[in-house]
């Protein structure tokens, strides 16, 4: 009966009893065991996994929704301010902040969803669903984007973007949005509050059939996380051959940004992975059902999936601020909107160097060329 | 050669967009590890739940809450008591609905 699936049907009191007690003489209980009757399989608790949850998710969601806001808003407001003198890199970057800013955006409302329950409606369940999903993989594109355009220009000495005209970063940015928007349709159409009866409260879920499911993950492992890291570790990979045999005094230091940005990206979402490996293991029955290993597993799912976020917060770390320039743009705003009769001192100070970009990576792809 | 990797790339990130297994979106697991009590005495019997497959779990459940704080158990479904239990829980539900 349809109206009746994923229902908790309940019997309390005297009811049961009631209602078996015509059958009970029915029961075949000759030649079972006594263990049949007593202390045979209770039903996995709960709670272990639920109360972590309920404490951490809204205290690690709380906190990255202000660092990422924080510190994606200060990347935005300061290649803003420069709009004229974006490189390409920047350009990929200021797009980076604004997806990464958009998905934290929703953290607040996953934290009641964790604390509480789902209380906002199949509605904002699509669509914080659909805009954490659009940024969490305009994310991964855009480091792409970055990690390939960088490769071009050094490796191939190819200035796809740099001499071109800048129509073209827009028409790359305009696509990576497009394809991420047409990544988010299944959350649209398959996401909603949801009753779960095991779970005992409203959810937003994925209105999924079940076959398939375990498919679907493996890709989600191979495709989301391993290809995008091979990516980025191919073309990081050959920019570092080419630096090696260069010379100039900044090649250490391009280095060294090479080699952090790509493990960054891996040391934030390879345990979350390896779980969710796990996970995928005890799904498809190889890994034996066990109530601790599972909610050993969900504890373990929250906290590294916390750490993937992290990586939201940590963009603008890496890529902007390890800049000299970016950091002396930022003080400039900031002493602009402190004091604003002072402006026009400080707007000298950057204009000097209008002609190069703001990031430090850019840069430093550049030097020791 | 590069596009058409990039473009591999991105076809497959899009099927793997349809399975998000982030913690914001889970499903409560099968509560029930293994094949479940045969029967369980009728006597002892506090509470009966019937649970559904839902997004996360493909089987029925049947979950007896035992009198005197002697704890849950898990009720194999196919046993025979839990076929009559359905059976019965179902008709009362229908019955329930029926009469509002």
């Amino acid at each position: 009966l349809p109206p009746q699936i994923s229902e908790r049907l309940e019997l309390l009191g005297s009811d049961p009893a009631y209602l078996l007690e015509n059958y009970s003489s029915s029961f075949d209980y000759g030649g079972e065991n006594e263990s049949d009757f007593c202390c045979d399989s209770p039903p996995c608790p709960q709670d272990v996994s639920l109360n972590f949850d309920q404490a951490f998710l809204p205290a690690l969601y709380g906190l990255l929704f202000v660092l990422g806001l924080l510190g994606n808003g200060a990347v935005v407001a300061v290649l803003l301010s420069q709009r004229a003198a974006l490189s390409s890199t920047d350009t990929f970057l200021l797009h980076l902040a604004v997806a990464d800013a958009l998905l934290v955006l929703t953290l607040p409302l996953w934290a009641v969803d964790a604390a509480i329950q789902w209380v906002f409606g199949s509605g904002l369940c699509k669509v914080a669903g659909a805009l954490f999903n659009i940024n969490f993989y305009a994310g991964a594109l855009l480091l792409a984007c970055i990690s390939f355009d960088r490769y071009l220009s050094i490796v191939h000495a190819t200035q796809l973007y740099r001499r071109g005209p800048p129509a073209r970063v827009t028409l790359t940015c305009v696509a990576v949005w497009g394809q991420c928007l047409f990544f988010a349709l299944p959350d649209f159409i398959f996401l909603s509050a949801h009753r779960d009866a095991r779970l005992n409260a409203t959810h937003c879920q994925y209105n999924f059939p079940q076959v398939g499911r375990t498919a679907l993950r493996l890709l989600q492992l191979v495709a989301g996380f391993l290809l995008p890291l091979m990516v980025m570790a191919y073309c990081y990979a050959r920019i570092l051959a080419v630096l090696l045999v260069s010379r100039g005094q900044r090649r250490l230091r391009a280095m060294r940004l090479v080699v952090v940005v790509v493990v960054a990206f891996a040391l934030c979402w390879t345990p979350y992975h390896l779980v969710v490996m796990v996970d995928i293991l005890m799904d498809m029955g190889a890994l034996a059902r066990n109530c601790d290993r599972e909610s050993h597993v969900d504890v373990a799912k929250s906290v590294t999936s916390g750490l993937g976020y992290m990586h939201c917060c940590l963009n603008p770390l890496l890529y902007a601020f390890v800049g000299v320039k970016f950091r002396e743009r930022m003080w400039t705003l900031l002493l602009r909107l402190g004091c604003p009769g002072q402006s026009g001192h400080q707007r000298q100070l950057p204009s000097s160097r209008r002609d190069s970009s703001w990031s430090e990576t850019t840069e430093a792809s550049y030097s020791g060329l | 050669m590069n596009v058409k990797g990039m473009a591999i790339v991105l076809a497959v990130i899009f099927c793997a967009t349809i399975a998000q297994g982030f913690p914001m979106f889970k499903g409560g697991r099968c509560l029930c590890i293994g094949p479940g009590a045969k029967a369980v005495k009728v006597a002892d019997i506090e509470k009966i739940s019937v649970i559904y497959p839902s997004n996360n779990c493909d089987k029925v459940e049947v979950i007896i809450t035992l009198k005197a704080h002697k704890g849950q158990r898990c009720l194999n479904p196919r046993s025979k008591q839990a076929n009559i239990i359905i059976k019965k829980v179902e008709r009362r539900n229908f019955l329930k609905h029926q009469n509002i």
